[in-house]
């Protein structure tokens, strides 16, 4: 089975995603906070992270960054979730392995979280 | 008879030349000197004298005059209509022939100052039939001029009186021309002065090219533009002619007091031959160059006094002409409609900033709310797929029931935020009033929370005061109000927490008053202010919930003030915040604009 990390505040959200992803066999861990996240990326190294841009209080991005420099969380694969319509570019920009765009069915989630978890991290 | 023929001819020769000369010159003064010289010649005159009549005064005139003693004519330069023999012979248009003056003592004073004097003929000087002055000859030889001579002296009067006549109209279409040029210069200079006007943003270079531009017209060597605000201050003062050092020496003058004071009380013009002489004047500062002849205006715009507009030191020490001020007021009206024009597009400018200030809060708010709404779409969305999904436990699609429409409900105070948002920004806030029982207001609202509250274990009460008064409210606003306090009291506290929500008469019993009350992590004191700003949002410790749109405090200050009542915080970081809000018992303010 694996296991993802979802950086989302809302818990609704998050909620509905978890059980969504778990039919489907994939064990979802939800952190609402941005520095735990990091922490949490490094102890249990899910095979993706799901990133939501707009974390309350943080600059999404710049947890990316953060993620990408260190060196327990560089291989990890990260899919950016946003309301932003830019986030497609914005993966692209930085270089990460995908995008939701909220809002998003089932079906697109479990297409983006299935090809970054069995493609693996980039090149 | 035969004798008179070459003197016939002579004369006529005489005349033909004399004719020829006059004719050919137009300047007045080179044609006196001359015609004198050339009459005194052809008529074997010793003195001549000539006299052209003030039409306005009826004075005869000294023009001109050859061998005259300068102490007959000190004093005689105007003789009164009709006096001494010039003024008899323009009044009466006849001549006056005088072959020996011994003979005739006392006719006229001349002798006194001419002894050797003998003959003397006064003549008409005409022009077009009209009698323009006179021209006196003398001689020293007695008979001179015998009366059959005349005719041929009456003939070179009217050569000259012609003569005269012309240079006259031509010097008098020359000064019209001088003044029409100079009237030229100054419509030109009025015409730049309304481009400047119209091309120039800024104001002080504008005040300043027209203060100029006056000064140089009307001749003067200083010249000041001042421009008081409501108060009766100087707020500009622009001084023309002074060096920059000059200037800071002396400093701008007093605006309300001395004889600028006297144009702004009265808002009308003054013409002063000595400034400092004048009562009425609060005398100069140190360092301040003499200053006499005066020349100032007011300055109007649309009915409103706006300043002074002043010129001093007229060229040649003269005092100021009306004409001077007739153009000084034509700039000073030109100055006001550049100040009007500078204060019009302040203005414009004003609201063109407030505007785009308003433009921007909309757009991020379109913005924020657009992609805030994002997130519970995508709650609603993953419901719905997941309820499509078969094999889910009935727990499971409860909870996916449940779920869905809370996100709705969600959504639709997204909606609603925004549509107030709109209202608040137009002013459109309209209350519908209803008297309103607080207790049961808040009842619902509690019961409403009742299960959220549960279950994020968090233990929440209500403790209403007996007795309440009705209160006149916008049912609806109110409950949004509410709603939006216990939202947020149970969004920022802790599981193990609690939030209460009280209600009580205060201040006499004039208000009513609202709690809700967190023990969350609080906020601190710097930022507590600032809660209910547009778009403020908290960055809170522990909070567990989505992050809000910014807005919801800020409609609710819109609400409460709508409603006449008064909203704030109070917090203790670590122990809890408690929101309070007043409402007014008696009836509230009008229904219709809000207070925003």
């Amino acid at each position: 089975m694996s296991r993802i990390l979802i950086v989302e505040d809302d818990h609704a959200l998050t909620a509905i995603m978890t059980k969504v992803l778990r039919r489907q066999g994939i064990e979802a861990e939800v952190v609402t906070d941005a520095g735990l996240a990091i922490e949490r990326a490094r102890e249990v190294r899910p095979a993706l992270i799901l990133l939501d841009l707009a974390l309350a209080g943080y600059d999404g991005q710049q947890v990316f960054r953060l993620l990408r420099a260190d060196a327990g969380t560089q291989a990890i694969p990260i899919v950016l979730m946003s309301g932003d319509y830019a986030v497609e570019r914005r993966a692209a920009e930085l270089g990460a392995d995908g995008h939701l765009w909220k809002p998003f069915s089932a079906e697109r989630l479990l297409e983006v979280v299935r090809r970054a978890v069995n493609e693996g991290p980039d090149m | 008879m035969q004798a008179h023929q070459p003197r016939r001819a002579k004369d006529l020769e005489i005349l033909h030349a004399l004719g020829q000369e006059l004719g050919s010159i137009l300047e007045i003064d080179e044609l006196l000197g001359r015609a004198l010289e050339r009459i005194m010649t052809a008529t074997g005159a010793d003195v001549a004298l000539v006299r052209t009549l003030d039409r306005l005064t009826g004075e005869a005139v000294l023009r001109a005059s050859r061998g005259i003693p300068e102490a007959y004519l000190r004093g005689r330069d105007r003789l009164a209509p009709g006096a001494e023999i010039p003024g008899r012979v323009i009044r009466t248009r006849e001549p006056v022939l005088l072959a020996d003056l011994r003979r005739a003592p006392g006719v006229t004073t001349l002798t006194e100052y001419l002894p050797r004097l003998r003959s003397l003929v006064a003549l008409p000087l005409r022009a077009k039939g009209d009698v323009i002055g006179n021209l006196s000859l003398g001689s020293f030889r007695v008979g001179r001029f015998p009366p059959s001579r005349l005719t041929f002296l009456a003939a070179v009067a009217s050569l000259l009186g012609a003569a005269l006549e012309n240079a006259d109209l031509y010097a008098a279409a020359r000064r019209h021309a001088a003044r029409e040029e100079e009237r030229g210069q100054a419509m030109e200079a009025l015409l730049e002065a309304a481009k400047i006007v119209a091309a120039e943003h800024d104001l002080e270079p504008v005040l300043r090219r027209i203060t100029e531009r006056a000064r140089d017209l009307a001749r003067a060597r200083y010249g000041a533009l001042g421009i008081v605000g409501p108060g009766g201050d100087l707020v500009r003062f622009i001084p023309v002619g002074l060096t920059a050092e000059e200037v800071d020496r002396i400093g701008p003058p007093p605006q309300g007091s001395g004889i600028l004071g006297v144009m702004l009380l009265h808002g009308k013009s003054l013409r002063l031959a000595d400034l400092g002489a004048d009562k009425r004047s609060v005398g100069f500062p140190a360092n301040h160059p003499p200053m006499r002849t005066f020349l100032g205006v007011p300055i109007f715009a649309r009915g409103r006094l706006l300043g002074s507009l002043y010129l001093t030191e007229k060229e040649g020490g003269v005092p100021f002409t009306e004409e001077d001020e007739r153009l000084l007021n034509a700039f000073a009206a030109h100055a006001g409609i550049a100040v009007e024009n500078a204060e019009l597009l302040e203005r414009e400018r004003k609201t063109a900033v407030a505007e785009a200030e308003l433009n921007r809060f909309r757009e991020e708010m379109f913005a924020s709310l657009s992609h805030d709404m994002r997130t519970p779409l995508s709650t609603l969305q993953m419901a719905c797929d997941a309820l499509a999904m078969p094999g889910w436990s009935d727990e499971d699609r409860d909870e996916f029931l449940t779920t869905g429409r809370l996100e709705v409900e969600r959504l639709t105070r997204m909606v609603n935020d925004l549509l107030d948002l709109t209202r608040i920004d137009r002013g459109r806030l309209a209350l519908d009033l209803a008297p309103v029982a607080l207790p049961e207001l808040v009842g619902t609202a509690i019961r409403g929370a009742d299960l959220k509250a549960q279950g994020r274990g968090i233990g929440l009460s209500a403790q209403v005061a007996p007795d309440l008064p009705t209160v006149a409210a916008d049912r609806a606003k109110l409950d949004r109000v509410v709603g939006n306090l216990l939202t947020n009291a149970l969004a920022y506290t802790p599981r193990g927490g609690s939030v209460s929500v009280a209600v009580r008469r205060v201040e006499d019993g004039r208000w009513v008053e609202v709690a809700v009350a967190d023990t969350g992590p609080g906020i601190p004191a710097e930022v507590l202010p600032r809660i209910f700003e547009r778009f403020f949002r908290a960055n809170p410790v522990g909070r567990s919930t989505g992050a809000g749109t910014g807005l919801g405090l800020f409609i609710c200050k819109s609400f409460v003030e709508a409603h006449g009542g008064r909203i704030w915080a109070e917090s203790r970081v670590g122990e809890g915040t408690t929101v309070r809000f007043t409402l007014p018992v008696a009836p509230a303010g009008p229904a219709g604009t809000a207070g925003a």
